[in-house]
């Protein structure tokens, strides 16, 4: 649940989401190629539909996040990826919220941005297996920072803050945990069935 | 006649270099349809995709309607040449009918009116009338097949490839579009169909090319589908007439010019019967008969 | 769970709503949306909640479809709403009555956004509200792409379930444990496997039929004057929300 709802945040934090969500758009737009927009949105629809799946966890559910693999395949695109997701997410499910967009991008979006980073300076080492290793620090970082971002908003709200800040903090280890080890498996799945993949959309 | 496409010795091999196609030649007039037959793996999809300029061979020439591919402007060649894939699911990417084939028109900017009307006109070809606002998820996977069909033929081509237009389909869907690929022969389209299917080449194609990454056989439709060896290189067999009448002629039955589609084969019965004595077929079982039966299924079962 | 995208499902009725051009309804209730996230004030919030439930009333989509649909707003608000009033100090639990307040203006914002949803994007049909986007001179690339993620979502649904039929079909079972995990995370990475063959596929079909680049066509959306008299009212509420807090401040 690391999204943020509606009327949650102070103006000030919402309205900054949308103008810096709109900057890294606007940038990204630009690196786009027109074979690039297609195909990207193809495969945005699979991370899509994977972040649905729930997993058993005990009693309950979780479902995938998928922010840091997303950067781990999409590179920066991964930004306007998970920027469409929101707004689908939004509008066809009411998950997330509508003035939350841009906050939602920014908290999911820059650590996909770091997650993609780290995974491409990672190839560049002669290792075993660093797919797989650089993979689960992806989708690590991934969860962790948005989950970091949430914190520092929340508690931006006040002292009142707190307690919620730490509820959510805390009841998100074990996905950061899931999701490391999920986005290590599948970079090193991907690496052995499909490397192209991994090597971003074009 | 004026060639509708021309290829010369082209030759393409994958990103990771594995050789797709050799040397591959072809002609094929205007108004001409050919089948394009060949085991999977073949290249003949990759083929096709060369026929618009999607992929460039690294060796070789395409011309379409004497146009050099490379050296005219690739929307002119796409706006002539149309292929239906395999996979509707790739072919129908907007959220309605009416959007998917719209499409292709909107990109050659034609006027708003001429739009739906070549809308209208390519639904009721495909005998999909009516499902304009209908959205792909919503469709059985026929209705699919014939929409993403459709979605070409609004873009009014002149050359048409289809490339496996009869795969996974249930007899009734696979009988309609057979039907729609008659109806444009009959209005002069030149079409390329890439199949597995023999039993329906009759009825789609006059001549047969066989195709393994290399061109290794080609002829008329009655020469390729009753010339064994060739079949066997493109892991096909002849179609089901053809081996009802091989049994036939196990119980005596007169089989020279077999015939290879139900309608041949009403016309061979009819020839046979009214030419025969007391005007009716005589079949019988005669020592041979097991025998020959044994070996006439034997020939399409053997394993190599 | 996906199984049903049935945001438009009632797109058929009638309603003031229903016959509103879709880019003035887009912009106007965006407009309300963020108007009613910007108060600071309980009172207003409740108008504005009332608002938002009598363009739902006048959209005719039945409220118990809304009511089914908006569970999942409970769920990302309950940790505001209960357990930020919560105040613990010296080891006793307590109500904090700042954290009430703000615990229920947040529930009450996000209530009211979620209504307006409906209303929104579910009184005409999906592909027509996203053809509105091309009109409204939303970047095309952003369009081309809501546009078809939302197409292979259901495509990529059904070939996730044909994934998982196969494999339940050779005796798999959901439990918590790591083999789980990792048939599921195979799964999943045959899904991402297949979609990038097919991103493949799709260009080729698009660029076969003259894609290079740009999205045409949006839809013939035409504001007659009526348009303009539903525009003007809830840009007038929206505006209107917050002059009251004028007087209160």
């Amino acid at each position: 649940m690391v999204h943020i709802s509606d009327g949650v945040l102070q103006p000030q934090v919402w309205i900054s989401g949308f103008i810096i969500t709109g900057l890294i758009i606007v940038w990204t737009l630009t690196k786009m190629r027109v074979e690039d927009v297609p195909k990207l949105s193809v495969v945005t629809a699979a991370v899509f539909v994977a972040s649905l799946i729930h997993f058993p966890v005990g009693p309950t559910s979780v479902h995938l996040v998928l922010n840091g693999f997303a950067g781990v395949m999409l590179g920066i695109f991964a930004y306007p990826a998970i920027f469409i997701a929101l707004i689908l997410q939004a509008v066809l499910f009411q998950h997330g919220g509508i003035t939350t967009i841009g906050i939602n991008a920014i908290n999911m979006g820059v650590p996909a941005l770091l997650a993609a980073g780290i995974f491409r300076y990672g190839m560049k080492f002669d290792l075993k297996n660093k797919e797989t290793i650089f993979g689960a620090i992806a989708g690590g970082i991934g969860v962790a920072g948005a989950v970091l971002l949430l914190s520092i908003e929340l508690l931006s709200l006040g002292e009142a803050f707190e307690t919620v800040t730490v509820f959510v903090a805390v009841a998100h280890i074990p996905v950061i945990v899931i999701e490391a080890v999920f986005t290590g498996a599948l970079a090193g799945f991907l690496a052995k069935v499909k490397p192209e993949i991994l090597e971003g959309i074009r | 006649m004026e060639n509708a496409i021309c290829i010369r010795d082209l030759s393409y091999a994958y990103p990771d270099g594995t050789e797709a196609l050799k040397e591959v030649s072809l002609e094929i007039s205007r108004g001409e349809s050919v089948a394009l037959l060949g085991p999977n793996g073949a290249g003949k999809s990759t083929l096709m995709l060369h026929l618009n300029g999607i992929l460039k061979g690294m060796k070789g020439s395409v011309e379409i309607f004497g146009d050099k591919i490379g050296d005219v402007d690739l929307k002119k060649i796409r706006k002539r040449v149309g292929i239906v894939f395999q996979d509707p699911d790739d072919q129908l990417f907007m959220p309605t009918l009416f959007d998917d084939l719209a499409f292709g028109p909107m990109n050659l900017e034609l006027p708003q009116d001429e739009i739906k009307e070549r809308v209208k006109i390519a639904l009721r070809k495909v005998g999909l009338s009516g499902f304009e606002d209908r959205m792909p998820h919503h469709l059985s996977f026929g209705q699919k097949k014939r929409a993403a069909f459709a979605t070409v033929l609004s873009m009014e081509p002149d050359i048409l490839l289809l490339d496996e237009p009869t795969s996974n389909l249930d007899p009734r869907s696979r009988f309609e579009v057979i039907r729609v690929i008659e109806e444009l022969r009959k209005e002069g389209k030149t079409i390329i169909t890439a199949t597995h299917d023999v039993n329906a080449v009759p009825k789609i194609a006059e001549r047969v090319f066989i195709l393994n990454k290399t061109m290794i056989g080609e002829g008329t439709m009655r020469e390729v589908l009753l010339n064994k060896s060739l079949l066997q290189e493109a892991n096909l067999i002849p179609p089901d007439v053809v081996q009802l009448f091989e049994l036939l002629g196990c119980f005596g039955y007169d089989c020279r010019d077999l015939p290879l589609s139900m309608d041949e084969a009403v016309a061979h019965l009819t020839r046979t019967i009214e030419t025969a004595d007391g005007k009716h077929i005589h079949l019988h079982i005669h020592e041979h008969t097991h025998e020959k039966i044994e070996e006439v299924r034997g020939r399409y079962n053997h394993h190599e | 769970m996906i199984g049903h995208i049935e945001i438009d499902r009632y797109h058929a009725l009638r309603s003031p709503l229903h016959n509103w051009d879709s880019r003035a309804k887009l912009v106007s209730i965006l407009t309300l949306i963020f108007s009613i996230v910007l108060v600071y004030d309980l009172r207003m919030a409740v108008m504005g909640l009332l608002a938002a439930i009598v363009i739902l009333l006048l959209s005719r989509i039945p409220v118990r479809f809304v009511l089914t649909h908006i569970k999942w707003v409970f769920l990302f608000v309950s940790p505001f709403l209960f357990i930020l009033p919560l105040e613990i100090t010296d080891g006793r639990i307590g109500i904090d009555p700042y954290g009430l307040w703000y615990g229920s203006l947040i529930t009450l914002k996000a209530l009211s956004a979620v209504i307006l949803i409906f209303p929104m994007v579910g009184t005409a049909r999906f592909d027509v509200t996203l053809k509105a986007l091309i009109d409204l001179k939303v970047p095309n690339k952003l369009v081309q792409m809501l546009v078809f993620t939302f197409r292979y979502i259901f495509v990529f649904f059904e070939e996730f379930q044909r994934i998982v039929r196969s494999i339940e079909s050779r005796c798999f079972e959901l439990k918590t444990r790591i083999y789980t995990i990792k048939t599921l995370g195979k799964a999943i990475g045959m899904l991402f496997v297949k979609s990038y063959e097919r991103a493949e596929r799709v260009y080729n079909a698009m660029i076969s039929r003259g894609y290079d680049g740009v999205l045409r066509g949006g839809g013939e959306f035409k504001m007659q004057r009526i348009d303009w008299v539903k525009s003007l009212l809830i840009i007038v509420l929206a505006v209107g929300l917050h002059i009251p807090w004028l007087w209160v401040r």
